[in-house]
C-alpha cells in the first residue's frame, strides 16, 4: 500500500524537485559551510521524509525547508561532537577544506553559528520574510529578526577585515 | 552588503544532481518495504505491561497500606504467651482505664460530699489515655469509649464527680462487652502500665480493707461493718449499680492464668461482701492479697 502511494508520487516528486530542490540544496550548501556531500544527503533524505508523509503534507516547500533545517543542524553537531571526541579543535577548517564554495564565502559562513547560515540564506538568497523563516525554523519572527540584524553586524565586520586584507 | 549578495549569487553557481531524487526514492522505498520490527512491537507492548502492572502495584500498595492504617479490623491474635498485639494493647486500656475510673469515682461518690481526692491523678494513666485517644481511628469502633473515658477523667479530675459517673459507668460496660464481642482482640497478657497501677493502687487498697475487717472481727461487731464491705463492692465493682454482673478489669485473662483466678477471688469476694459474710472474705482476702502479688512478681 504505502509502496504503491510512493511510486505514485514518484512523478510530483520530479516535479517539486525542479521547482524548490535547487533552493534546499543550496540553503543546506550554505548552513554546511559548502559541504557538497552534506547537501547531497540532507536533500535526499529531506524528500524521502517527504514522499513517506506526502498525504500529511500541507505545504511541501516549507516542509522540505523544515525537515533540511533540522537534518543539517544534527549533522553538524553530531560531526562537532565527533570532533571534539578525537581532541580535533579545528572543525572550522576541516569544513573548510571540504567545501565547494569560495573561501571567502565559506568563511564568512563558516563563522556564522548554524541556524544564522541558515536563516542567511533563506533571507538574502531565497527572499523569504521573517515570518516564513520564523516557521521553518521553528522560532519566533522577532527571534529570526533579531538573527538577521546580528549576521549583518558580523558581516560587516568580516567583510571590512578581508578587504583590508585583499588591500 | 553589496559584497554580501556578491557572496550569495556564488550559490546559484552550485546545481545539486539530479541523483539527488534517486537517492530520496530509494531511501524511501527501502523504508516502506521494510516490514515494522515484530520484536520492536513485542518489546514495546512488554514494557509497556510491565510499567503498567508495577504502576498498578504501586497503587495497589498504596490503597492496601492506607486501608489498613484506616481499618479498625483487628491484627491477627497472638500465640498464646506470646505479647499482646497493638489492638489487644488498645482493648486492654479501653477496659482498665474505664474500669478503674469507674471505680475511683464510685469511691468517691462514697463521701459526702463525693471527695475527688479518691481519683487517682496518676500521670502514666492520664498519659495512655491521652495517648490511645491519639492513636484510635475516628472511625474505629472504640473512639467514642476513648473520648467518654477522656472527658470522664477530666471531670472526675475537676471536682464533678456526678457528671464523671454518668460517663463512665456506661463506657465500662461497653468496653466490657467490647471484649465479650471481640473475643479475638481481648488480651492475653496484661499490660505493663496495668501492672503498675495494680502495685501501687491496688494492694494497699485490698490491705486496708483487709485490716478493716480483721479489726472489726476482733471487736465482735458488724453494724459498722457496711460502709468498708459495701464501699470495697462499689470501689471494685462500679457495674453492681449499672446492672451488668461484675467483671474484675483484667478478667479478659484467659482461664488457666493466675489473673483469671484473681478475678474468680474477686466475684468470691463481692458475694460474700454482699450478703453480709464479711467474716468469711476474710480468708479470700487473704488470698487474692497473695495471688495479685505472686501475679505482679510474674509479670514483672
Amino acid at each position: 500500500m504505502e509502496t504503491g502511494q510512493i511510486r505514485d508520487g514518484r512523478d510530483e516528486l520530479v516535479e517539486l524537485f525542479s521547482a524548490c530542490g535547487g533552493q534546499v540544496w543550496r540553503a543546506v550548501l550554505a548552513a554546511s559551510g559548502g559541504r557538497r556531500e552534506i547537501a547531497d544527503d540532507v536533500t535526499a533524505e529531506a524528500f524521502a521524509e517527504y514522499l513517506q508523509r506526502r498525504e500529511t503534507v500541507r505545504e511541501p516547500r516549507a516542509y522540505l525547508f523544515k525537515v533540511a533545517y533540522r537534518l543539517v543542524a544534527k549533522e553538524l553537531q553530531r560531526e562537532r561532537r565527533h570532533a571534539e571526541l578525537s581532541s580535533t579543535s579545528d572543525t572550522h577548517g576541516l569544513a573548510g577544506d571540504a567545501s565547494v564554495l569560495s573561501p571567502e564565502l565559506t568563511q564568512a559562513l563558516l563563522s556564522l553559528p548554524v541556524e544564522q547560515r541558515f536563516v542567511l540564506v533563506l533571507h538574502y538568497w531565497l527572499d523569504l520574510p521573517a515570518s516564513e523563516i520564523a516557521r521553518i525554523t521553528g522560532s519566533s519572527t522577532a527571534a529570526v529578526r533579531v538573527r538577521l540584524h546580528r549576521i549583518r553586524r558580523h558581516l560587516r565586520t568580516s567583510v571590512s577585515e578581508w578587504e583590508v586584507t585583499d588591500a | 552588503m553589496r559584497e554580501m549578495d556578491a557572496m550569495l549569487r556564488e550559490l546559484d553557481q552550485h546545481e545539486p544532481s539530479f541523483e539527488v531524487v534517486t537517492e530520496a526514492r530509494r531511501r524511501a522505498s527501502e523504508r516502506a518495504s521494510r516490514a515494522p520490527s515484530r520484536w520492536r512491537g513485542r518489546a514495546k507492548r512488554g514494557v509497556g505491561l510491565a510499567v503498567a502492572g508495577i504502576v498498578a502495584a504501586g497503587v495497589l500498595i498504596i490503597l492496601a497500606v492506607a486501608a489498613h492504617s484506616r481499618s479498625a479490623a483487628p491484627p491477627a491474635r497472638s500465640p498464646n504467651g506470646g505479647p499482646n498485639t497493638p489492638r489487644q494493647e488498645l482493648v486492654a486500656d479501653a477496659q482498665l482505664l474505664s474500669a478503674s475510673l469507674a471505680s475511683q469515682v464510685a469511691s468517691a461518690q462514697r463521701f459526702h460530699p463525693p471527695d475527688p481526692r479518691q481519683v487517682v491523678a496518676d500521670p502514666e494513666w492520664v498519659a495512655h489515655a491521652r495517648a490511645d485517644l491519639k492513636t484510635v481511628s475516628r472511625h474505629d469502633p472504640l473512639y467514642p469509649l476513648f473520648r467518654q473515658i477522656s472527658t470522664a477523667q477530666r471531670l472526675a479530675r475537676a471536682g464533678h464527680i456526678a457528671q464523671a459517673r454518668r460517663l463512665i459507668l456506661p463506657a465500662a460496660n461497653q468496653a466490657r462487652l467490647y471484649a465479650i464481642d471481640h473475643p479475638s482482640q481481648s488480651p492475653l497478657q496484661p499490660p505493663a502500665w496495668a501492672v503498675r497501677f495494680f502495685a501501687v493502687h491496688e494492694l494497699p487498697h485490698i490491705a486496708s480493707i483487709e485490716r478493716f475487717l480483721r479489726h472489726h472481727r476482733h471487736q465482735g461487731g458488724y453494724s459498722d461493718l457496711a460502709w468498708p464491705a459495701y464501699g470495697y463492692a462499689d470501689v471494685q465493682m462500679p457495674q453492681v449499680s449499672s446492672g451488668p454482673r461484675y467483671t474484675h478489669p483484667l478478667s479478659w485473662l484467659q482461664p488457666g492464668t493466675r489473673w483469671h483466678t484473681i478475678n474468680q477471688l474477686h466475684l468470691q469476694i463481692w458475694s460474700l461482701l454482699e450478703s453480709a459474710n464479711q467474716d468469711n472474705a476474710l480468708p479470700f482476702l487473704k488470698r487474692l492479697d497473695g495471688e495479685i502479688r505472686q501475679a505482679l512478681s510474674a509479670v514483672q
